[in-house]
C-alpha cells in the first residue's frame, strides 16, 4: 500500500508538471547561423604572434519576443586547418539596435586535446533577405586551460568571423 | 523553394569562405620547428617548450644509455666481476700455499 501514500502525490505533482504551459504571448524566437573565421593570435613566453587556426561554427541562438533584447547563444565549433579539432562555446549576447549583438561567453576546444576559455564578441548583421543575414564578427578569445596548453601559457586570439544568420 | 534556394546559396557562400581561410592557412609557415603556442602546433615527435617546438627526448631503450641510473645498473655486474677475480686470486694463492707445503 506504499505505492498509495507516494503514488497520489506524485501523480497529482506531475499532472501540475505537464499543465504547466508558457503564457500565451510569450514566444520563442530562434536563429541559426554557420561561420568560418580566422585571425591572429598570441602569447606564451616569447609573446609568439602567428595565424590562428580556421574554425567553422555551426549555433544556435535564443530569445524570448518579451525581452527580445537578451540571447542565449550556443555553438559547435571545429577547428579545420592546419590542426583539427573540435568543441563549443556559450554565450550571453544583448542585442544593440537591429544589427549590432554583443556577447560573451566560455568557449573550449574538448578534442583531441583540451583547451578552455573566453570570448568577446561583436557581431554586425547585414540583411539580404526577409530572414537573412550576413554577418561580420569580430571576435576575442582567451584561453587560459587545457591539456594543449603548456605550462603558464595563456593565449588570446582576435578573429574575424564571417557567415550567414537565418531567423527559423 | 524560394527558402531551399536561399539555403544553397548560403552553403556555398559559408564552404567558399572556409575553402578560402583554408588556402590562407596552408600557405602559411609550417610549425614543426617553429614558433608554437600550442602542444598540437607541433609535428608528431615534437613538443612545444619556451615557445619553440623541440624534437622529444629518444627513449632510451633497457640496456644502453648515458645516464646515472643505467650506470648503477653497470655497477653492478663490475663488482661481481671484481668480486670474482678476487675469488679467483684466493684460489689461486690458496693452490700456490699447497703447492709451497708441497714442495716445502
Amino acid at each position: 500500500m506504499r505505492w498509495r501514500r507516494w503514488g497520489v502525490p506524485t501523480g497529482l505533482l506531475a499532472l501540475v508538471a505537464l499543465s504547466v504551459r508558457p503564457a500565451g504571448a510569450q514566444k520563442y524566437l530562434i536563429g541559426a547561423s554557420a561561420g568560418a573565421s580566422s585571425g591572429v593570435e598570441g602569447g606564451g613566453p616569447q609573446g609568439t604572434m602567428a595565424m590562428t587556426r580556421t574554425r567553422v561554427r555551426i549555433a544556435v541562438d535564443a530569445r524570448v519576443d518579451e525581452s527580445p533584447e537578451d540571447l542565449l547563444l550556443g555553438g559547435l565549433d571545429a577547428e579545420v586547418t592546419p590542426t583539427s579539432g573540435i568543441g563549443a562555446d556559450l554565450r550571453y549576447g544583448r542585442m544593440v539596435g537591429d544589427r549590432v549583438v554583443l556577447s560573451a561567453g566560455i568557449l573550449g576546444i574538448l578534442a583531441p586535446w583540451t583547451l578552455y576559455g573566453a570570448c568577446a564578441v561583436f557581431e554586425y548583421r547585414i540583411p539580404i533577405a526577409q530572414r537573412f543575414q550576413i554577418t561580420i564578427a569580430p571576435e576575442g578569445d582567451v584561453f587560459f586551460l587545457g591539456t594543449d596548453l603548456p605550462d603558464g601559457t595563456a593565449i588570446w586570439q582576435f578573429r574575424l568571423n564571417g557567415g550567414l544568420r537565418a531567423d527559423l | 523553394m524560394r527558402i531551399c534556394k536561399s539555403w544553397t546559396s548560403a552553403v556555398g557562400v559559408a564552404w567558399g569562405a572556409v575553402a578560402v581561410l583554408a588556402a590562407m592557412d596552408a600557405c602559411g609557415p609550417g610549425w614543426t620547428a617553429g614558433p608554437c603556442l600550442r602542444y598540437s602546433d607541433c609535428a608528431t615527435g615534437y613538443t612545444c617548450a619556451d615557445g619553440m617546438c623541440e624534437p622529444l627526448p629518444v627513449p632510451v631503450p633497457d640496456g644502453g644509455g648515458e645516464d646515472g641510473s643505467q650506470e648503477e645498473v653497470d655497477t653492478g655486474p663490475d663488482v661481481t666481476k671484481a668480486d670474482a677475480g678476487a675469488s679467483a686470486k684466493d684460489a689461486s694463492h690458496d693452490a700456490a700455499d699447497a703447492k709451497g707445503a708441497t714442495g716445502g
